[in-house]
């Protein structure tokens, strides 16, 4: 799991520091979950459920969310995530972008219910318009560029 | 017996153990008394601050590099231009000195001398809220520079938030924006008083405005030094938007906020006797 330590860093450093600057209309790719999608590539679902967990803490520590919140939604995810993916074929592009988005999606309805369940007063229509379905496409458009430049690397290397 | 039963329903153990956690500390995060929830954030935040402030001192280092490299392309057009603008300056500052010492004088009189005198604690920016659900920051000054939760953040350009978790090196601030953060304020022309709410999209909206006061749009919205974290008098804003509806007890205001926080690199926490600790961590004022 020590991959999993190192791109936890890489993602903090790049979640904090790099997506405020490539934002669109206030949304950023969920690079967290992004992780925990690649990590599900190598993990059981009970790694990817503890995995998911320690992402999610990390996610809430620097965020204002109340702790515990996207540690619920990504263990959740992690675990339905490996499930998902046993029964896909690795090489197919597209079923995978529909996987993280969807996923993506289900990731921000779940948030915006445990934060409604919270008390906190988010106006659900306009939560699902402008924060859950941009942030689940810009995060599948940087899950299709990662995956693409995966295969690129596996490619280039098969050949050298 | 329970131990087979264990190993064989391990990934439903596993999750429902996971789910039950997240959930307890949801339900801790939201009591007021309580002491896990924020220390556990603060083991977190400081574990990840180191990379974040590594990576913030190299961004500033490289941004310094090329910064000097142009700077000395444009250096002598650009010195030319400060001069005039220190000489135009000068005279400004010599007349605002003026101002303010009146000012110190009439405050003496009104026994209004604490405005604005306390000490601040001036910090860098070094991580930004990782969500698109919240907005807070990180800044690279903790509790061993004095900080703790409660106390007011200001940039020069006015009201930034609230510190709302301390650890040693590190601290994290909730933007005004913030759909939690309420901030007491005060309208500069009409004089009435109003809570400040953040919404999503980092929008700013007052309630339990007057429905009979005068609302006008382009009027200051400021801290009205209720609630006691936020002293009296800081700049929040102006009202972008008013919104009068027949029947109801209340008008509402749309607020433009006078800080691009997009763009926030350095804040000012005031470091005074404002913080107030007993103060629940999701309510501002």
């Amino acid at each position: 799991m020590i991959w999993l330590v190192g791109g936890l860093i890489g993602v903090v450093i790049l979640q904090a520091t790099v997506t405020p600057l490539v934002q669109i209309g206030g949304v950023r790719p969920d690079l967290f979950f992004l992780l925990l999608y690649l990590g599900s590539f190598k993990m059981t679902p009970v790694q990817a459920c503890v995995g998911g967990f320690v992402l999610g803490l990390y996610q809430d520590a620097l965020s204002g969310a109340p702790l515990g919140l996207h540690a619920f939604t990504l263990s959740l995810l992690g675990t339905v995530l490996v499930r998902v993916r046993e029964e896909m074929e690795e090489n197919r592009l597209i079923p995978h972008l529909l996987l993280i988005f969807l996923t993506g999606t289900a990731a921000g309805l779940m948030t915006l219910g445990v934060i409604a369940f919270l008390g906190i007063g988010l106006d659900l229509g306009g939560a699902l318009l402008w924060i859950i379905l941009p942030q689940a496409v810009y995060t599948t458009g940087v899950g299709g560029v990662l995956l693409c430049g995966t295969r690129l690397g596996r490619a280039l290397e098969v050949r050298l | 017996m329970v131990l087979r039963l264990l190993a064989r329903y391990r990934r439903t153990v596993v999750l429902a153990s996971a789910i039950l956690f997240a959930f307890l500390l949801m339900s801790l995060a939201t009591r007021r008394e309580e002491n896990l929830t924020p220390f556990l954030k603060r083991i977190l935040l400081e574990t990840a601050s180191p990379f974040l402030r590594a990576t913030t001192y190299l961004r500033d280092s490289v941004a310094d590099v090329w910064g000097n490299y142009v700077d000395l392309r444009a250096v002598r057009q650009e010195n030319l231009r400060l001069k005039q603008e220190i000489e135009g300056l000068q005279v400004r500052l010599n007349v605002l000195e003026e101002i303010r010492r009146e000012n110190q004088r009439l405050m003496t009189l009104l026994d209004l001398q604490e405005t604005m005198s306390f000490p601040y604690v001036a910090s860098r920016v070094i991580g930004r809220d990782v969500t698109n659900w919240f907005h807070s920051v990180v800044i690279d000054r903790g509790s061993r520079h004095g900080l703790q939760p409660h106390m007011a953040v200001v940039a020069p350009g006015g009201l930034v938030g609230q510190v709302v978790g301390a650890g040693p090196l590190s601290a994290q601030i909730q933007l005004i924006t913030d759909p939690v953060s309420s901030v007491g304020v005060l309208l500069e022309h009409s004089r009435v008083t109003g809570l400040l709410e953040g919404a999503q999209f980092g929008r700013l909206r007052i309630k339990y405005l007057p429905i009979l006061a005068e609302i006008r749009v382009g009027d200051v919205v400021m801290t009205s030094g209720l609630g006691g974290v936020y002293p009296k008098g800081i700049r929040v804003g102006q009202v972008v938007a008013v919104d009068k509806r027949s029947g109801a007890l209340f008008q509402e205001a749309g607020v433009e906020p006078s800080i691009d926080f997009s763009r926030l690199e350095e804040v000012l926490v005031i470091a005074g006797e404002h913080a107030d600790p007993s103060r629940s961590r999701r309510s501002g004022e």
